[in-house]
């Protein structure tokens, strides 16, 4: 039983600290999550995701 | 002999709908005022139908010099400053069409972060918005030279990669007083056609150092800026690939001089 319970507490804390270092390696300062970009951590919060639209000119 | 010549009609016919019809198509398309085969990075606008005038006003007071033209159109070029002063220059070559077509282009081999605006904010010495590329200026621009209506927004596209239907624009800035060094993680989803950047280093030319700025990706040398202000490049493909997460890091010498790089993305997402 008490085998049991350390095991389930042992994988808690490994959750845990996976879930810390994703967290911690993928960000940093200035981070932003509002800007819909692919980057995972956008510093000087300028990026914007733009479209890149075939100009229609091209099928005219 | 009537069934002769049914069947050579029949035979000609098939001929056309097969060999001469396609051709003459492809020969519609490729006569296309545009060079789409020629241009690289580009942003356009629909005006509406432009006049004679607007075309006078583009040789009169826009282009530098006139590359061609033909009865429905005519293509220009024009050198712009990249950060303000009267030095560090590029060219962009722009369209005109009579049906009101407007477009600003980089040629194919030109790396397409040339487009990055390093004007900076007289109050603050921030550089201004990655939003506010070179192209959009220079689209603002032609508009009111040419004397046509103002528009609201420009779209862009990359002839060299039309797949890529994305991009980005992400940065880092080092300002005076800053921490010499910063870095940041890039995560590209989906398909990563190409990843250019464009490095800056404001006034630390005037150090007697070599390198007053060095770019890394995974602490893998990019670039570094000795005695000129901006570079630009692309980085290798095997360097910066998709779905995985790169670190790059900007270094300078000392916290005097601002810095900054932009790293442009094209990609799709599947």
């Amino acid at each position: 039983m008490n085998k049991i319970i350390l095991w389930i507490v042992l994988a808690a804390v490994a959750a845990a600290g996976i879930w810390y270092a994703a967290s911690y390696g993928q960000e940093g300062d200035g981070a932003s999550k509002e800007n819909p970009v692919p980057t995972d951590k956008a510093v000087n919060q300028d990026d914007g995701a733009i479209d890149l639209v075939r100009p229609p000119f091209l099928d005219e | 002999m009537k069934r002769y010549f049914c069947q050579m009609f029949a035979v000609i016919c098939i001929f056309g709908a097969l060999v001469v019809a396609p051709s003459v198509a492809s020969a519609l398309t490729v006569t296309g005022t545009f060079p789409a085969d020629k241009a690289g990075m580009a942003a356009y606008v629909k005006l509406d139908p432009l006049t004679e005038t607007n075309f006078d006003n583009a040789k009169a007071s826009l282009f530098d010099s006139v590359e061609s033209f033909g009865e429905t159109y005519m293509i220009g070029l024009k050198e712009y400053s990249v950060d303000g002063p009267n030095y560090n220059k590029l060219n962009f070559r722009i369209y005109l069409g009579t049906n009101g077509w407007l477009v600003v282009y980089l040629l194919k081999d030109q790396e397409p972060s040339r487009i990055v605006n390093w004007r900076r904010d007289a109050a603050t010495g921030k550089f201004v918005s990655l939003s506010d590329t070179l192209l959009k200026f220079a689209i603002e621009n032609a508009i009111s030279k040419i004397g046509a209506p103002a528009v609201t927004s420009v779209e862009y596209y990359n002839f060299a990669y039309p797949d890529a239907k994305k991009m980005t624009l992400t940065r880092e800035n080092i300002y005076n007083g800053e921490p010499i060094t910063d870095d940041f993680t890039v995560l590209v989803p989906g398909t990563l056609y190409l990843a250019s950047y464009a490095l800056a280093s404001i006034g630390g030319a005037q150090n007697t150092w070599s390198e007053a700025v060095g770019a890394y990706i995974d602490n893998k040398k990019i670039n570094g800026i000795g005695d000129i202000p901006f570079i630009y490049g692309n980085y290798l493909a095997a360097d910066f690939t998709a779905g995985v997460s790169h670190t790059i890091r900007l270094d300078k010498r000392n916290d005097d001089y601002p810095a900054s790089i932009v790293t442009m993305l094209f990609y799709s997402v599947n």
